[in-house]
């Protein structure tokens, strides 16, 4: 039996999934910075960042396919193969829905200036929370399958952190502020749910993979 | 020629042990693909003729029961026991090959005029009923050791994968061993009186002539498991497909203890010196043995999901199978002995 084969290969593995959750949360780091530079007024640095992103996305979809194609190859983890790339797959979705929001965010270049420009951040930082607490959910999932629930549970309180600050841009966008056109008050309102769509995403996550751990229990 | 067609019966009810039972070993490793039908198949077969060969402590027991003295009566003891099986088979009713060969030693023992020792008889049925429930006791036990152990190691979910893996393959070994050992008693265990073989001096070890009879049984066993146990594994994984890799580690480990328990001598003869309790050697059925275990589990994990009419169908198994096996055995006999003439011992 290649015992040492079988340890050594497994903890490749380890360190190519921990790899690939980290590739995403750079992914969702440099989607922060690139909304900051927006908010700053440094429309020039976005692309570069939805650039890096997509190149990271990219580098971190390679990783899943090597670790699916490795996972299928060697029948490791039959119970948990198709929960693990489920995972993997819908982790790797909001590195991509990111880079789309930056890359929008270039284009239509909406107004997000004095009393909003705080609200996107907070918007902004607490998604990003959201998903940072969702990658050590899902890292614990592999390391410490104790641990996720601790993790999940500050998924939700992000995610719900989140909602109350969507609510309040979308109150002062159709209430307190004065923005004339109806077409702006709706871009804003699309950027503020696309944002938040993120933290939903990761809420979602957050709830399989509770259901993961419960299928892990023996 | 003639020894070849007599010991056919037996082989043949070797054979369908193996294509039947192995699953109770590695059905849900190769059901759930954590083994590969390869992989456990090859195991199975190298651990079942040693188990066999080497052990078989349950053959004294039967033969206890109802010495069938003569090749031809054990050929019909044999016959009758398999065909009792092949027939509950194909009318989907609980069997087991262990319980069918003492329907049939007492159809000899009826046939021929001797007295079938009740009080044995009792003891052996009594295993039968300990046997579910003593795996469903280790299974239970092990369930909480197994669940503290990772708890406390806190493995990997892909080292856990490895470990269980591994565990699987050793526990599983240590199980063929003992399905070898405890259920050659009912492939071979009424020719031992009759045996035709003799001897075989290997140099570095002499193989008496029971352990050649047993050798040639765990043989018949092992081809039944490459040739035919690939689809009941495959089963055997779907059926009981609640439970984890790990869950299935403790059935196979609860099943191998079980087994272990009543077809070791030198465990039987320990007890014994210490003036502990032991359990009579008696050969088992590992079917009755997994879904006791199976069960020890599910009441371990707060009784959900147990489906307690499998019980029911191994409580009517337990008396319909000697019965079944007694009738059977008794007209093959009768026409081995009144039709074809051949003597048929007593």
């Amino acid at each position: 039996m290649k015992l040492k084969a079988i340890f050594g290969q497994s903890k490749k593995l380890e360190t190519k999934i921990e790899n690939y959750f980290n590739h995403v949360m750079k992914s969702i780091l440099i989607f922060q910075e690139g909304i900051h530079d927006y908010l700053d007024g440094n429309l020039d640095g976005i692309p570069v960042r939805a650039a890096e992103i997509a190149k990271i996305k990219g580098e971190a979809s390679e990783m899943r396919r090597e670790i699916e194609e490795f996972l299928y190859r060697e029948m490791l983890i039959p119970d948990a193969r198709g929960d693990v790339m489920e995972l993997l797959e819908s982790m790797g979705k909001i590195a991509e829905s990111s880079s789309k929001i930056l890359g929008n965010l270039a284009i239509e270049k909406p107004d997000l200036t004095g009393k909003l420009r705080s609200s996107f951040q907070k918007l902004t930082r607490l998604t990003v929370h959201s998903i940072d607490e969702l990658k050590n959910a899902a890292i614990s999932y592999f390391t410490n399958v104790a641990a996720v629930k601790s993790y999940t549970e500050k998924v939700y309180f992000y995610e719900n952190e989140v909602d109350m600050v969507e609510v309040e841009i979308k109150n002062k966008v159709f209430t307190t502020l004065k923005i004339e056109r109806l077409s702006h008050k709706m871009q804003i309102r699309y950027f503020a749910e696309k944002i938040a769509f993120l933290s939903d995403k990761a809420e979602q996550i957050a709830d399989r993979l509770n259901i993961y751990v419960i299928k892990q229990s023996i | 020629m003639l020894t070849l067609v007599f010991l056919s019966s037996g082989l043949f009810l070797g054979w369908s042990m193996g294509a039947n039972d192995a699953a109770n070993i590695f059905g849900t490793a190769v059901g759930s693909r954590m083994l590969r039908f390869a992989t456990a198949a090859g195991i199975s077969a190298v651990f079942i003729i040693l188990g066999s060969t080497v052990g078989g402590g349950a053959a004294d027991t039967l033969n206890k029961l109802g010495e069938v003295n003569v090749l031809a009566g054990a050929f019909g003891v044999t016959l009758g026991s398999a065909l009792t099986v092949a027939i509950m088979t194909r009318y989907g009713l609980p069997v087991s090959s262990s319980q069918a060969i003492v329907g049939g030693i007492i159809g000899w023992n009826i046939y021929v005029g001797m007295p079938t020792e009740m009080g044995l008889v009792t003891k052996i049925a009594s295993t039968w009923v300990l046997n579910p429930l003593l795996a469903m006791l280790f299974a239970f036990i092990l369930y909480f050791i197994v669940k503290k152990s990772l708890n406390k190691l806190n493995l990997h979910l892909l080292k856990r994968d490895s470990v269980t893996r591994l565990g699987l393959v050793l526990i599983g070994s240590f199980g063929a061993y003992n399905l070898g050992a405890n259920g050659i008693a009912s492939v071979m265990g009424v020719f031992v009186s009759s045996n035709p073989f003799p001897g075989i001096d290997l140099g570095i070890i002499y193989l008496s002539p029971q352990n050649v009879l047993f050798g040639v049984g765990g043989i018949a066993i092992a081809v039944g498991v490459i040739t035919y146990s690939k689809k009941v594994m495959m089963t055997v994984g779907s059926d009981i497909y609640s439970l984890s890799p790990v869950g299935a580690l403790i059935v196979v480990m609860a099943v191998s203890l079980v087994l272990f328990i009543f077809s070791s001598r030198s465990l039987h003869d320990f007890l014994v010196s210490y003036n502990l309790p032991a359990l009579p050697l008696v050969p088992i059925s590992s079917s009755q043995a997994s879904v006791g275990a199976v069960i020890g589990v599910a009441i371990a994990k707060k009784g959900r999901n147990i489906n307690f009419k499998s019980l029911g169908k191994i409580t009517i198994g337990w008396v319909g199978t000697p019965l079944g096996a007694i009738v059977i055995t008794l007209f093959i006999l009768l026409i081995l002995n009144h039709l074809i003439g051949l003597d048929i011992g007593g």
